[in-house]
């Protein structure tokens, strides 16, 4: 009788080891999970796409707090540049009436700005709900 | 235990995962700047078609451009079940405007079109014209009338002096200049409306002076937006906007948020912190904004804006901007170009002709609003 109890109370032992080890495992790769999509969604998510003749020719990542110029040698004259205070706009074109230069920085998701004798089109894309923007579908 | 342990774990990871791919609606960008002449004409369709009743849970919201027509970008938004039924949407949204551009355009000739460019060149003359073109003249006649006289087609002389010298002078700043006076004068006396006649028995239109020019610019873009809204209606859409270079027309509400659309009124104010100063919340509604902070040039480090008035044959200025609100785009359109050239209480005179109007007139940091369209304006 002894005996026996003994024996259940080892196996019980035995398995809540082995159960702390998963449960931690488990725990881990959720947490991972969790801040991986929560850093992404934060950091990377608002990105400004360049579309030239309706082809996508670069993702720009203004969250990156950077500031730099674009150039592409389809067509010179175009200078996109990115500030670091997260927006981006046209520079330079040798458009008739510089309406994409006009247009000013562009910075929040679903705002877009375009040359459009030069055939070119930026999109910012993605949400950061850091800023507290208010949503809107489109602007008259 | 271990079992209930793993569940509850397993069920954590998927609800941090879940609770990033529902944070936003699925959003597809489609751009494109290709026309396709070839594909069939869709405005044959007759009859609405109602879509089938789906609930609001299965439907995706789906955004697309369109760059080139009317020298703008077009935005859309479609509600639809699937990537097939957005396509098709933006397919004929995308077609439509192609046509309309090379009907309505002044500038450029297309192969077997007859188009405004070339009832321009044949002036004196008749020109049989498709019925599109029939209907867009007969409504910037009526235009004419219900604007005072403020918003003219048969302006076309005038406003070529003015687009020469906005060109010329965004290109080479240092040479900028206006119109000669004289020059202005001159091909002002070669405006006058009653010398657009259209004759619908015919299907023709004719300058009866030899010396004007058509100028549809005012008026085109939004009774083209107007146009392919009702076609999308007739074909079934179910929700959506269109977004033709700030002219906004919406179709039913958002059924995905279930509420209204959410638009955005433009600051006129260029880099300004806030880049809207109002919102607005519209069903079935044209958004239309007027103002000069794109089109503009200039000369002396004075602004000289685009929006020209007949009566001086110069630059109105007397907003930054001015919005209207109302069903039909075309309207909205014609509707807002006129009061940026009238004081606000000319304007709030007028638009007791146009009924279901609402406008909103910005000068600087002041804003003046109408009683209906505060209605529209979403508290924030």
């Amino acid at each position: 009788m002894k005996d026996k109890v003994e024996e259940t109370r080892d196996r019980r032992v035995f398995i809540r080891s082995r159960d702390l080890f998963v449960l931690v495992a488990l725990v881990a790769v959720a947490l991972i999970l969790y801040f991986v999509t929560w850093s992404t969604r934060n950091s990377s998510e608002l990105v400004a796409k360049i579309y030239y003749d309706g082809q996508l020719i670069e993702v720009v990542e203004l969250n990156s707090g950077t500031e730099r110029d674009f150039q592409f040698d389809v067509e010179p004259s175009i200078t996109i540049r990115q500030f670091a205070d997260k927006s981006i706009a046209f520079m330079s074109s040798d458009c008739p009436d510089r309406i994409c230069i006009k247009s000013g920085r562009i910075r929040r998701a679903g705002e877009f700005a375009a040359c459009v004798p030069n055939r070119f089109l930026i999109v910012i894309e993605g949400a950061d709900p850091s800023s507290g923007q208010e949503d809107v579908d489109l602007v008259a | 235990m271990l079992a209930v342990l793993l569940a509850l774990l397993f069920s954590v990871g998927a609800i941090a995962m879940l609770s990033c791919a529902c944070d936003k609606e699925p959003v597809t960008s489609v751009t494109s700047t290709t026309a396709d002449p070839s594909m069939p004409d869709p405005s044959s369709t007759t009859g609405e078609l109602i879509p089938d009743p789906v609930d609001p849970s299965e439907l995706e919201r789906f955004e697309a451009f369109v760059t080139g027509p009317f020298d703008t970008v077009t935005k859309m938004i479609v509600l639809a079940v699937d990537q097939d039924e957005f396509l098709e949407h933006y397919r004929y949204v995308e077609q439509e405007l192609w046509r309309y551009h090379q009907l309505f355009d002044i500038y450029e000739d297309y192969s077997g079109v007859t188009n405004i460019k070339t009832i321009n060149d044949k002036a004196g003359s008749s020109v049989v014209c498709p019925e599109e073109i029939l209907d867009l003249i007969e409504f910037g006649i009526e235009g004419e009338k219900r604007s005072q006289g403020r918003v003219n087609i048969a302006m076309g002389s005038v406003l070529k002096l003015w687009h020469e010298a906005r060109t010329d002078s965004t290109a080479d700043p240092a040479r900028a200049y206006i119109p000669d006076r004289q020059a202005l004068e001159e091909a002002s006396r070669h405006t006058s409306i009653d010398d657009v006649k259209v004759d619908r028995e015919k299907g023709t239109v004719t300058l009866t002076d030899r010396d004007m020019r058509l100028d549809v610019g005012a008026i085109a873009k939004g009774y083209t937006v107007e146009k392919i809204a009702r076609g999308l209606i007739e074909r079934g859409f179910r929700a959506g906007a269109i977004d033709a270079g700030g002219n906004v027309r919406v179709i039913g509400r958002n059924i995905i948020k279930n509420g209204p659309w959410r638009i955005g009124i433009n600051n006129p104010i260029e880099n300004a912190e806030e880049p809207m100063i109002e919102i607005v919340n519209v069903e079935d509604r044209s958004v239309v904004t007027s103002g000069s902070d794109k089109r503009y040039f200039i000369c002396e480090g004075k602004r000289y804006s685009h929006i020209i008035d007949p009566a001086t044959n110069h630059p109105a200025d007397y907003y930054d901007a001015v919005s209207v609100i109302t069903e039909d785009s075309g309207v909205a359109d014609l509707l807002s170009t006129t009061l940026m050239m009238m004081t606000e209480a000319d304007g709030r005179e007028l638009l007791s002709s146009f009924p279901g109007c609402e406008a909103f007139w910005v000068q600087g940091t002041k804003v003046t609003m109408t009683e209906g369209f505060g209605e529209y304006v979403a508290s924030r």
